[in-house]
């Protein structure tokens, strides 16, 4: 059980654990996903239909593992849909991968927490440029124009201080004995 | 096949850009699906994805507060997705709003739709959208209906065949002739006589279908109903419905529960119901398409041979190497008239579905530039579009670069108007004297026509003195050329498909947008003015 008795009021409850899994559920929407547009997209969808069945919801059993299933079907109907314009997985792949991201969804706090002590431990420098990009990716020329590099360039060092941020992720979580 | 770590996300980033062909995708799919610690992988890297984003606009916020930044343009720039810029805030004020909507819809589906609706909203009617057909024969409504139509109040009643309805509220139905079912909303339906087979997703809990015995009401499942000679037959494949009544106590029915409805009341049977379900309808209807690529195959075999030709891009699978398509006309003269994608421009399923690949020129940068020289004599352009949306003043189909004498351009205005025109006079574009005309189509082009594929052709015959327009194989417009705007010599040169993004000036970057918003399936460029029987050969046995 995750919540207080006393929190009796189906608004409150849902507030409370909304907020509190919303970043678990977004990760986990984002990595059946190809974009940022089609999660957010999906998101609010999600977001609406996790309230309209909250009745449905017991308190006694784990929020994320059921806000999962709602998202696993959103992005089943949403990948139905991209199909008709865009070249996407199949549906019985994209099955198989919501039911394993679904199991991994209830560790996401743990990959949040090892991935803070692994921002912390970049060169400031590094760390500021990844939360620059990450916070204002729509004017990533702005951000490149800032610091005097070109788009690409500034792509290719993303792109590597991500893989970083990933080693350093699943190395902390093999050391804690999660991964 | 063995990847390293590297090579997986590379992949899986190329993947989520698009930049993957199918072929590619179906490969890397078998490989995802053999490595269950790969599948891992690419989900961790791309959760990754959302904390950063998470982490770095609450960062951002603090360091904003704490540090005032000197760049004026980073403070000012707007979050990806402003409504969670906040995210505490955010997710407080939609779920204040939320609750406020959401209790309402889910108390009843009758929420005041203006609430969400401005003014000057453009609007569709419809409940519902027919998903397939296959062969259907409509007794009512007369005039038929298409795959892609929006069915608002009204019965559809069919002699034989299958169609499938997709509901707004999120069911599908398949219903199989002969049969009568009437739409009532996006939530109810009546039906009045045949088979069904329901599939009513979460989103779709309370969907209703009413018949002469009773009400059944889906609580997220599926289902069969036939109804026939004063009895109504429920069958639950999956999952859980209620049968309501007037005269008889609300029945829950569960997986494999079947039940009759008569006057007299329900009884339990062992109905024998055999109706297809969606993935059936849906290769049937694949089938279909196979059938009608066959017939476009043919038929393009007869003209391929044609010496009016003068440019063919069928877009088939012979069509396609690297960023090139390829001409399929018979070469005679001149530099190659194969066709280059640029920008933006990518390849989309065509519309045959996946049999054939589609030319998709969205993007604003998206275009195909093509060089067709020598004389012509008179112009046949004949396309196939799937078009989104007119979203320019101007959307190309086919755009001469100079737009000098003699030189055609071929477009739609957002208006819906057809528009063939082919310049007269440049000299007098530069003293604002009339130097063209422009041959308008009445306006054809209508929400509903979105996301349809479309044939589109008009013929320039300065010989007989008229310029026609087609849609679907049918003449729209005709009109003469008159003396003044009379011009013999043709010649089209450097061009463009689906764009005219010329700067247009040498020393100015700036170019008007006039992109499709959508596919283009198939072109051809005739060196004659085919004649309307032609025309709707063409289209008849090209029609998907």
């Amino acid at each position: 059980m995750e919540i207080n008795k006393d929190i009796q009021d189906k608004d409150e409850l849902f507030h409370l654990l909304y907020l509190k899994h919303v970043d678990d559920l977004r990760a986990y929407t984002r990595s059946l996903l190809p974009t940022w547009n089609d999660t957010e997209e999906v998101m609010q969808k999600v977001a609406i239909v996790i309230w309209r069945k909250f009745d449905d919801f017991d308190p006694e059993t784990s929020f994320i593992k059921w806000a999962c299933v709602i998202s696993r079907y959103e992005v089943l109907s949403y990948r139905r849909m991209m199909a008709r314009d865009r070249l996407v997985f199949n549906e019985d792949f994209m099955e198989m991968m919501a039911d394993e991201a679904a199991e991994e969804a209830e560790s996401s706090k743990d990959e949040q927490r090892v991935l803070d002590s692994c921002l912390q431990k970049l060169p400031e420098q590094q760390r500021s440029l990844v939360v620059k990009a990450y916070s204002d990716k729509t004017k990533i020329t702005q951000v490149a124009d800032e610091l005097g590099k070109s788009t690409a360039t500034l792509y290719v060092t993303l792109g590597r201080l991500k893989r970083k941020l990933y080693d350093c992720m699943q190395k902390n979580l093999k050391v804690e004995g999660l991964a | 096949m063995s990847l390293s770590q590297d090579e997986e996300f590379d992949l899986i980033e190329r993947y989520n850009l698009g930049k993957l062909t199918q072929e590619e995708i179906d490969a890397f799919e078998v490989y995802l699906k053999a490595n269950p610690e790969s599948r891992k992988r690419v989900r961790s890297f791309l959760r990754l994805d959302s904390y950063l984003l998470t982490k770095s606009q609450s960062n951002r916020e603090l360091e904003e507060e704490e540090i005032p930044l000197g760049t004026e343009s980073i403070k000012k720039a707007e979050p990806i997705f402003p409504i969670f810029k906040s995210l505490s805030i955010a997710a407080t004020i939609l779920i204040s709003f939320l609750g406020f909507y959401l209790w309402q819809m889910n108390k009843s589906h009758t929420v005041d739709p203006n609430l969400f609706r401005s003014d000057d909203e453009s609007t569709l009617n419809g409940y519902a959208v027919i998903k397939h057909l296959v062969d259907e024969k409509f007794i009512s409504p007369k005039d038929n209906h298409q795959v892609g139509d929006l069915v608002s109040g009204e019965t559809l009643e069919i002699e034989r065949g299958l169609i499938q309805l997709d509901f707004f509220c999120g069911a599908s139905v398949v219903i199989q002739g002969p049969a009568k079912f009437e739409v009532v909303s996006a939530w109810d339906a009546i039906f009045h006589s045949g088979q069904l087979r329901a599939v009513v997703p979460p989103a779709a809990r309370g969907f209703k279908i009413k018949t002469a015995q009773g009400e059944i009401e889906d609580l997220g499942t599926e289902f069969s109903l036939t109804v026939a000679e004063n009895k109504s037959q429920v069958h639950v494949i999956d999952g859980k419905v209620l049968v309501h009544s007037d005269d008889e106590p609300t029945q829950e029915m569960n997986t494999g529960d079947r039940l009759k409805l008569t006057s007299a009341g329900y009884t339990e049977v062992d109905p024998d119901i055999n109706i297809a379900g969606l993935d059936e309808i849906k290769s049937s209807s694949l089938g279909l398409k196979q059938a009608s690529f066959d017939r476009w195959k043919n038929e393009q075999s007869n003209w391929i041979g044609d010496q009016r030709l003068v440019a063919y891009f069928p877009m088939d699978e012979k069509s396609w190497e690297g960023n090139r398509i390829l001409n399929q006309s018979p070469h005679r003269e001149g530099p190659p008239k194969d066709a280059v994608m640029l920008g933006f421009a990518t390849k989309s399923p065509g519309r045959f579905h996946h049999h054939k690949m589609a030319l998709d020129v969205r993007r604003p940068d998206a275009r195909a530039r093509v060089f067709i020289d020598g004389k012509f004599e008179a112009y046949t352009f004949y396309i196939w579009v799937r078009i989104d949306s007119l979203s320019n003043w101007y959307n190309a189909l086919f755009m001469g670069d100079n737009y000098n004498n003699g030189e055609p351009h071929w477009q739609i205005n957002n208006e819906g108007k057809l528009m063939m025109s082919v310049m007269i006079n440049e000299k007098n574009r530069e003293i604002n004297k009339p130097s063209h005309r422009i041959y308008y189509s009445p306006s054809f082009w209508n929400d509903e026509l979105s996301g349809k594929w479309i044939q589109l052709a008009s013929t320039y015959d300065p010989k007989n003195r008229v310029v026609k327009n087609y849609l679907n194989g049918e003449e729209i417009s005709s009109e003469p050329i008159i003396d003044k705007f009379y011009i013999e010599k043709l010649s089209i040169g450097g061009a463009e498909i689906g764009s005219w993004g010329l700067p247009f000036k040498a020393e100015d970057s700036t170019f008007s947008l006039r992109n499709l918003n959508g596919r283009i399936d198939e072109l051809m460029i005739f060196n004659a003015a085919l004649s309307g029987n032609e025309i709707k050969r063409l289209y008849q046995n090209g029609k998907p």
